[in-house]
């Protein structure tokens, strides 16, 4: 057992924290590293963001686990988890679907003329996709989504809505999935295709949240898609979103963001006071960062286990269950009782005079409410564990 | 023994249930997160006009009489539709402020106001103790000026005097500051709940020895004149928990997925039956906080219990509804974020659970 990475890994480590170093001396490092944007500080969203990842392109970062042949570097999986940990460590963008499951699936399933288009433009960062999944009947329930695609001579006609495309109001793609043989069973008439998001007759209009966090309704209008642009096999759509979900273990579990929110309340403890004394003072406070602290330690373990699988090449789904369902939860406990020891004063938000930390905990309290419902929720989750993992008869 | 209410209870109850549905309408309660003052005219004349407003006052000053009960009952109201007003800063604190410490003529002068809902009083006395060095707020009664600023003050921007707490060269003192004074300056403070807080600076502002008491009450949870607020505030929370237990009920039932409403699988189902079950323990709980206050029994730990338990209710129930609510739980359009962030304000304000968990074990091992 040896619970630290390998020399060549830190090592490796250490030349993209460098890199990093440098990234942080421009005017624009504030937009680009912005960790206090919480939940969706992953986001490429803004032109400062799309050039950062140019140049983690050019430097080489992108595709590390991608074969030679498509342009990539063919190191394992465990490079692409390291950069993305830094990046979320720092509140910067993450190496995301395009060269996970995205440029994954092409790479797996996709035709020539698919991969000819759209690796190249994902390994230079040229392109930002949105994910079409979820829509308003199909959350959890992903598989029975509505979408419709009725072919038309070479073309597929799009026709439904999506619901909580994040990403789609900036994208250049749409990965979306779409109900394409509705006699089927319902795992079995889905396919995935690939529309521009300029595509007229998309319409994207803005969902807000309470985490200040704009998400997206997307309509399809007789949408055309010609052919070409169905992802691999027609029908075969629900097996591709199974296995990206699987090419992003090592992309999106990263425990960094999680070890920062209890390093950040460690903070407050020591400079916030009550009573004219420190909070950290208090016996009752720091028997609570106690077992914050041992929960904080408990969930990277999780986070350990799942990237010790994934390093050998398995499919740690539910070892990524549990680590979803306990590091989320543990966030949110975070955030909420960081609130509790601000007292009154945590209430104000950003902006707000004498708002405590700029209102960064307010926020955050608000935002990570998203981290137990987005990605399956908890509830999903546990039913992973408890039918994957304990073998119990458990329905739906 | 019975757990009924009277049937004048119930008519105040269902006076109150109607005001709200007509006034406060959902929509009303979103309007107001985004206006500056985010005080509903209309709705607070009719409580005014309807004899609401008296309700805690005494008769002698023009108010009803009515008992802590009766309170408890109109703030289940309020919790239930989210209605805000400054009821519970004027009528209730402020005027119990008022009634024990201040002087005769001072409680002739505003309370008959208060009682009809012209005069809106609003107590201040939160300041920046948590980080930082901000000098406390300062009350000379021999020149009888006032220097500091207050924070989290609610309905500041239309408030028609304030009751400032401060610390004089003799103790602490109370000061009864017109809105209209000439030093004072009024900051909004956007906040968690999007509720009517604001900073109020007081810079030398000259009100006269005569508007200046003695505080022989002292603004926290422990106080006698904070005792109605725990149990309005109790209250406030077991309504607010009520309606969202309901509307999250409603919301597992007709949502589907895999076939089926949602409230068909346990881990939807059992979360809501718990705090369910919480909730009717609360509700007595706060109920019999408000009758040992109005049958002179020993009632600040049982209000202790009620704020902090209702409260602390709220907010888990609130988490089960977002989450029950999926992603519409987490988007603005959808009702549970509304609750969700009103908990937290319950929570934090008017003692905290640490302040208040620090009282009622203080009371158990006294
Ligand atoms: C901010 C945000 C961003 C998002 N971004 C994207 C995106 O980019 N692309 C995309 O495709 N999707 C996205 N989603 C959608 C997200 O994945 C869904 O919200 C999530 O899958 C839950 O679906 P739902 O909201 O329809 O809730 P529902 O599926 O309706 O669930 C409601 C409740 O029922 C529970 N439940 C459902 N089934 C079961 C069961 N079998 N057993 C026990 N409990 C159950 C759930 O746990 C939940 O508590 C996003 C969502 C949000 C809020």
């Amino acid at each position: 057992m040896n619970f630290a990475f390998s020399d060549e890994e830190m090592g490796f480590l250490k030349d993209f924290q460098d890199h990093l170093a440098q990234e942080r001396q421009r005017s624009d490092a504030a937009v680009i590293f912005a960790p206090h944007r919480e939940t969706d500080s992953w986001l490429v969203d803004g032109p400062e963001r799309r050039a950062f990842m140019k140049r983690l392109a050019q430097a080489g970062y992108i595709g590390m686990s991608w074969a030679r042949d498509y342009g990539g570097r063919e190191r394992p999986g465990i490079y692409d988890y390291l950069l993305n940990e830094e990046l979320s460590s720092q509140g910067a963008p993450i190496i995301g679907k395009g060269v996970g499951c995205i440029g994954k699936t092409i790479i797996a399933h996709g035709s020539d003329r698919l991969k000819r288009e759209f690796l190249p433009q994902i390994l230079a960062a040229d392109i930002e996709f949105a994910l079409g999944y979820s829509e308003p009947g199909a959350g959890s329930d992903l598989a029975s989504l509505r979408l419709r695609a009725e072919r038309k001579g070479e073309n597929w006609v799009l026709n439904g809505q999506k619901m909580w495309t994040t990403s789609a109001h900036f994208a250049d793609w749409y990965w979306v999935a779409a109900r394409t043989d509705a006699e089927a069973p319902k795992h079995k008439g889905i396919s995935v295709f690939l529309v521009p998001m300029d595509h007229p007759g998309l319409t994207v209009t803005e969902v807000k949240t309470m985490g200040d966090h704009r998400t997206n309704q997307v309509f399809f209008d007789n949408v055309d898609v010609p052919g070409d642009y169905l992802v691999g096999e027609e029908n075969a759509g629900w097996r591709y979103v199974c296995e990206a979900l699987d090419y992003e273990r090592f992309a999106l579990y990263t425990v960094g963001p999680l070890l920062l929110k209890f390093q950040s309340l460690v903070e407050l403890l020591k400079l916030a006071r009550r009573g004219g004394a420190p909070l950290a003072a208090d016996p009752v406070i720091r028997a609570r960062v106690a077992e914050l602290a041992c929960e904080t330690e408990t969930a990277t373990m999780l986070q350990r286990r799942v990237i010790a699988r994934a390093i050998k090449g398995d499919v740690p789904t539910v070892e990524a269950a549990m680590y979803k369902l306990y590091s989320t939860r543990l966030g949110r406990s975070i955030a909420n009782y960081a609130l509790d020891c601000l007292g009154p004063l945590g209430l104000l938000r950003s902006g707000a005079p004498h708002a405590p930390f700029d209102g960064r905990w307010e926020m955050s309290d608000r935002a990570t409410v998203v981290d137990t419902i987005g990605g399956g929720s908890s509830e999903i989750q546990k039913n992973i564990v408890a039918r994957r993992g304990l073998g119990l008869l458990v329905g739906a | 023994m019975d757990l009924d209410l009277t049937e004048e209870q119930e008519m105040l109850r269902g006076t109150v249930r109607r005001m709200c549905e007509s006034l406060f309408d959902p929509q009303t309660v979103r309007r107001l997160e985004h206006e500056d003052d985010k005080f509903d005219r209309a709705f607070w004349d009719e409580l005014g006009a309807g004899g609401i407003c008296a309700l805690r006052i005494d008769p002698d000053h023009g108010g009803a009489g009515m008992g802590a009960l009766d309170l408890a009952l109109v703030f289940e109201e309020f919790g239930r539709a989210l209605a805000s007003s400054p009821f519970l800063s004027s009528c209730v604190l402020s005027a119990s402020l008022l009634s024990r410490i201040g002087s005769e003529s001072a409680k002739r002068e505003w309370l008959p106001g208060m009682a009809r809902g012209e005069v809106v009083a609003i107590p201040a006395w939160q300041e920046n103790d948590l980080i930082g060095d901000a000098p406390a707020t300062a009350i000379d009664p021999v020149r009888g000026v006032v220097n500091g600023e207050k924070l989290l003050v609610p309905f500041a921007s239309v408030a028609d005097i304030f009751l400032v707490h401060g610390a004089g060269p003799d103790g602490d003192a109370w000061a009864l500051v017109p809105a209209d004074a000439p030093g004072i300056s009024i900051v909004a403070q956007s906040n968690h709940a999007s509720q009517p807080l604001f900073a109020v600076r007081f810079d030398d502002v000259r009100i006269g020895a005569a508007a200046i008491f003695a505080a022989t009450e002292v603004p926290d949870p422990g106080s006698e004149a904070f005792g109605d607020v725990l149990i309005a505030v109790a209250a406030e929370a077991v309504g607010a928990a009520d309606r969202l237990l309901a509307l999250t009920v409603d919301y597992a039932n007709q949502r589907k997925q895999f076939g089926r409403p949602i409230a068909n699988f346990q881990a939807v189902s059992h979360p809501l039956a718990d705090c369910a079950t919480e909730l009717e323990g609360i509700r007595y709980l706060a109920y019999q906080a408000a009758w040992a206050k109005d049958g002179n029994m020993p009632w600040r730990h049982l209000a202790q219990m009620a704020k902090l338990q209702a409260a602390t209710l709220l907010r888990r129930l609130a988490t089960v509804s977002v989450q029950i609510h999926g992603g519409i739980g987490y988007s603005i359009d959808g009702d549970p974020q509304l609750f969700y962030r009103r908990a937290k304000h319950h929570e934090l304000m008017y003692g905290t659970a640490d302040d208040l968990k620090a009282r009622i074990s203080d009371h158990i091992f006294a």
